[in-house]
């Protein structure tokens, strides 16, 4: 709380500030403060129907405050919705030679209780606790420009970002050593977590003898008090860890017509978890090289080239101690890439363009004998013919030797785009993409996987003060898999399909210059299974059915040139029609008064 | 552990040299006289954002929100910065104020004789940023060359607007709706029951994507998905003695990290998550198909990785 003081402070003091300040000036309206209440009521589960909302009334709180006259620019905004829920960002700019910014952001994350269906044979030491994260994630920022003749900016970063709460562990009860679990049986309990995690990161950049270079060193750990505190090395505990990165970038100036930027990165993670038997803990490296060469040759045509090399390591120690005994462990995964990214952009004339973009990525894994291959084209086309704008784009992709099973080896892709300005106050836009993924190869479990999305909006102004926006979607994917369950070998293209539908509509009014009204209407449906006729028993298991709709009516009066009032009101609501029981509604009612000078 | 580290030398003996020819600027011609071709006047002169306002007073309150902008600050000698004016972006203004007529009561001047910059194309409109903002050190566009913004024809201007205010950088609070105004598809994406909190205000779109340009696809930031996705998520992608395989490459294997319809922004409901590319339990009489073939997570726990020789089931 000491930072929202010390922010709130300077954020009185930048307005006292101001107001001395005064001058005959366009910006002179730049304060603004709103006083408002926020009624919530939420049924049933408030977790898929509004994942991040608090679920308290409150008084609610907006300040805004800029004064952005003279070398002295000072910006600030508190957004109090309730005390799990609010924003308090600030900023200080000196001439653009000194930047200082401040952010905090704290909101609510609601999160599942799962109950295990399907079998009784389970404890739920927690069965009527409901779980959720206060996530506060605090951040400043630095920037000071030397005021030389190519200027070199120094930059330092700190974020802080606290996740406490509780979440459910579920687990398998078999190896657990505690005196809670003793027998073979599904387990869920309660976790208490204060999850902390501190980035710092500083930067330089500038110009050295006609070469730009760009400098980034970050250094971050991470920390579970709750499992330090009260449980301290159990093997439910989040272990602590750290992170390092380092990044460099060299390039060019890009207004000639060639560019080049080449960059390399280092980033290094400790799991600070030592294992009794040897004092080390796992490890994991990463190594990215990239350059991109651009090339335009004339004002038509653009080429450009990007080769990236990467190259991956976890390492852990070779046998861990458990009770006594050691267990060995995966001891190494080493994984290297090299890709190469090309293509070129050409103006055919000047409403139309052709674009081409191909991809090769080879990855060698350790102990995996095929490399595997990664070869993708794609071409593209896109014009506007008098008011309509037209898209199509093609790719066709082949993977040789893909090292999980649920990568397809062939995609063929379609993407179609169609705009059309029906007038100068009305458009409609289509949007369609259709993707088809093969495999020839019964080793991997994906036979096919099929794809088709499409997107319909429309926008119509009816006057100069009514505005109507309409969007409607579609998605489904439809997969055929091997499946290999039961230990009974495999049973080949078992269908699975997911669909979702939604579509939003928003008509906004301003009835005379003092009064406005909005109102937005969506909803949404998703649903998926295997076929019932050849999923055997997962039928049920997979089943995946909701559907969620909300609607929001507002209305601003200003009754002063100064003061206005606000109302809205917002319902939304999810039916869960799967066995998890996760159906709720909330219903939301806000008064405010705002006033601006 | 780097094990090409003579590639990496060849790479920056190469990009110090390279870099350093092609950091010095070719100009075709002067800046002035080329903004005078791309007027198409070479007759016409700079006479200075004062001199335009004194004989119309038509653009005071974008002059106003100009002064209190950074570029204005650029104005200052002791920061040693390109001169930035209305006429730095507008072209030399002498022939616009020499004949200014009074249209529906208000003064407008020849502006055909500036540089039309609403005509130009994309790149064009990109050069006139970038003339100022490749000669200093902008690290932002570093990768702005190539880039998808790029390579699309963005133009700075589509999200910059600077006669919109003294504010020269999109705002932390209009950033979702102005990025989703042409990203329709991931509006919708958002709307999903598990989602990210962009809409909720609580993260932005650049806290994972660099507009500007990165080097990976998707304008990723950081060097991959992986190293993006841990900055918040570290407990998920720490080095691990038994790491899940997919962790360790792309955490998009399984979650969508717009929204899903899926909890826990999966792209699947588990079991079949999980069966896309592991074999299922075999069935023993203890044990029943639907509890074996039920939410792996119940049993295995640790799903991104663990330290404990029972590896991914706590």
């Amino acid at each position: 709380m000491r930072l929202t003081k010390i922010v709130f402070f300077i954020m009185l003091f930048t307005l006292i500030h101001s107001q001395l300040q005064a001058e005959e000036s366009y910006l002179q309206k730049d304060y603004s403060f709103s006083l408002g209440y926020n009624f919530i009521s939420t049924g049933n589960s408030s977790v898929l129907v509004s994942e991040y909302a608090s679920p308290i009334s409150s008084p609610e709180l907006i300040l805004n405050l800029k004064n952005l006259a003279g070398h002295h620019k000072y910006m600030g905004d508190l957004n109090f919705l309730n005390r799990d829920d609010f924003t308090l960002h600030f900023q200080y700019d000196y001439s653009d030679v000194f930047r200082a910014e401040i952010r905090k952001t704290d909101f609510f994350h609601n999160l599942n209780h799962k109950y295990f269906i399907f079998t009784t044979d389970y404890v739920d030491y927690r069965a009527d606790d409901s779980y959720f994260f206060d996530i506060n994630r605090n951040s400043a920022f630095f920037k000071y420009k030397l005021p030389i003749n190519q200027p070199y900016h120094i930059r330092f970063g700190a974020e802080e970002l606290i996740e406490k709460g509780s979440f459910q562990k579920r687990f398998y009860g078999q190896a657990r050593t505690d005196s809670i679990v003793k027998d073979n049986r599904l387990y869920s309990t309660s976790k208490p977590i204060d999850l902390r995690t501190y980035n710092y990161e500083t930067s330089l950049d500038g110009i050295i003898g006609g070469v730009s270079f760009s400098a980034i060193l970050e250094v971050a750990n991470q920390k579970d008090k709750k499992s330090d505190a009260s449980e301290g090395g159990n093997i439910l505990s989040i272990p602590s860890s750290t992170r390092s990165y380092k990044h460099l970038s060299l390039y060019s100036n890009q207004t000639g017509q060639i560019s080049y930027v080449v960059s390399f990165s280092n980033s290094e993670i400790n799991n600070n978890k030592r294992d009794e038997l040897n004092q080390k803990s796992a490890e994991y490296n990463y190594n990215s090289s990239s350059a991109i060469f651009t090339y335009y040759p004339f004002k038509d045509l653009r080429l450009y080239l990007r080769l990236k090399y990467e190259d991956r390591e976890e390492k852990s120690p070779e046998k861990i101690r458990f009770l006594t005994i050691d267990y060995p462990t995966f001891y190494s995964s080493n994984v290297t890439s090299t890709s190469l990214n090309y293509g070129l952009v050409f103006n055919i004339n000047k409403d139309f363009r052709f674009k081409f973009d191909g991809k090769s990525k080879e990855t060698k894994r350790d102990g995996v004998m095929d490399n595997e291959w990664l070869l993708s084209n794609s071409v593209a086309l896109e014009g506007k013919v008098t008011n309509t704008k037209i898209k199509i784009k093609e790719t066709i992709e082949n993977i040789e030797n893909p090292y999980y099973r649920g990568t397809p080896k062939n995609l063929y892709k379609t993407n179609f785009f169609i705009g059309q300005e029906l007038n100068e106050k009305s458009g409609i836009d289509f949007d369609f993409c259709f993707s088809v993924r093969k495999n020839d190869d019964q080793n991997y479990y994906i036979q096919e996987h099929i794809t088709n999305s499409l997107m319909l909006t429309y926008y119509h102004i009816f006057d100069n003060h009514t505005n109507f926006n309409v969007y409607l979607g579609y998605d489904k994917e439809r997969y055929k898999l091997d499946l290999n369950i039961f230990g009974g070998g495999n049973i080949p293209n078992t269908p699975y399909r997911m669909t979702k539908i939604y579509g939003d509509i928003n008509l906004s009014k301003a009835f005379t210059k003092k009064s406005s009204a909005y109102t937005d209407i969506f909803y949404q449906r998703g649903y998926g299974n295997y076929y019932p006729e050849s999923s055997m028993k997962l039928n049920e298991i997979t089943f995946n059915d909701f559907y969620q709709y909300g609607i929001t009516l507002g209305h601003n009066c200003r009754y002063t040139s100064s003061d206005t009032v606000k109302l809205e009101l917002s319902y939304k609501k999810h039916t869960e029609k799967s066995f998890d029981n996760l159906s709720g509604d909330i219903k939301t009612i806000y008064l405010a008064w705002e006033r601006r000078w | 552990m780097f094990r090409y580290w003579y590639i990496l030398l060849i790479l920056i003996v190469f990009s110090v040299f390279g870099c350093s020819y092609l950091q010095v600027s070719k100009p075709i011609l002067k800046q002035s006289e080329l903004e005078k071709m791309i007027a198409g006047r070479f007759d016409a002169e700079y006479v200075g954002t004062s001199t335009c306002l004194f004989k119309c007073h038509e653009h005071d309150k974008l002059n106003e929100y100009f002064k209190k902008s950074v570029h204005a600050e650029q104005i200052a000698k002791d920061t040693a910065l390109p001169l930035v004016n209305c006429e730095t972006c507008h072209g030399p203004g002498s022939l616009a104020i020499e004949n200014i007529k009074e249209v529906n009561g208000k003064k407008q001047c020849d502006f055909e004789t500036l540089i039309n910059l609403k005509k130009l194309p994309a790149g064009a409109k990109n050069l006139t940023c970038l003339k100022c903002h490749t000669i200093s050190s902008t690290p932002a566009l570093v990768y702005f060359r190539g880039s998808a913004h790029e390579l699309n024809d963005v133009a700075c201007s589509d999200c910059h607007k600077l006669h919109q205010s003294p504010l020269q950088k999109v705002g932390y609070e209009e950033q979702a709706n102005m990025c989703v105004s042409c990203h329709k598809k991931v509006k919708a994406q958002f709307t999903a029951p598990s989602h990210h909190p962009v809409f909720e205000k609580k993260l932005v779109c650049t806290d994972c994507h660099n507009p500007h340009g990165t080097a990976n696809d998707k304008l990723i930031k950081k060097d991959s998905i992986r190293e993006a996705c841990i900055r918040c998520h570290m407990e998920k992608g720490t080095a691990f003695s038994f790491p899940h395989g997919d962790v360790i490459d792309d955490c998009t294997n399984c979650h969508n990290p717009h929204g899903s319809i899926n909890d826990n922004l999966l792209k699947f409901k588990e079991p079949t998550l999980c069966l896309r590319c592991h074999k299922g339990h075999h069935l023993s009489s203890a044990l029943d198909a639907k509890k074996l073939y039920n939410r792996c997570s119940d049993c295995h726990s640790s799903i991104h990785g663990s330290t404990n020789p029972k590896g991914l089931l706590r």
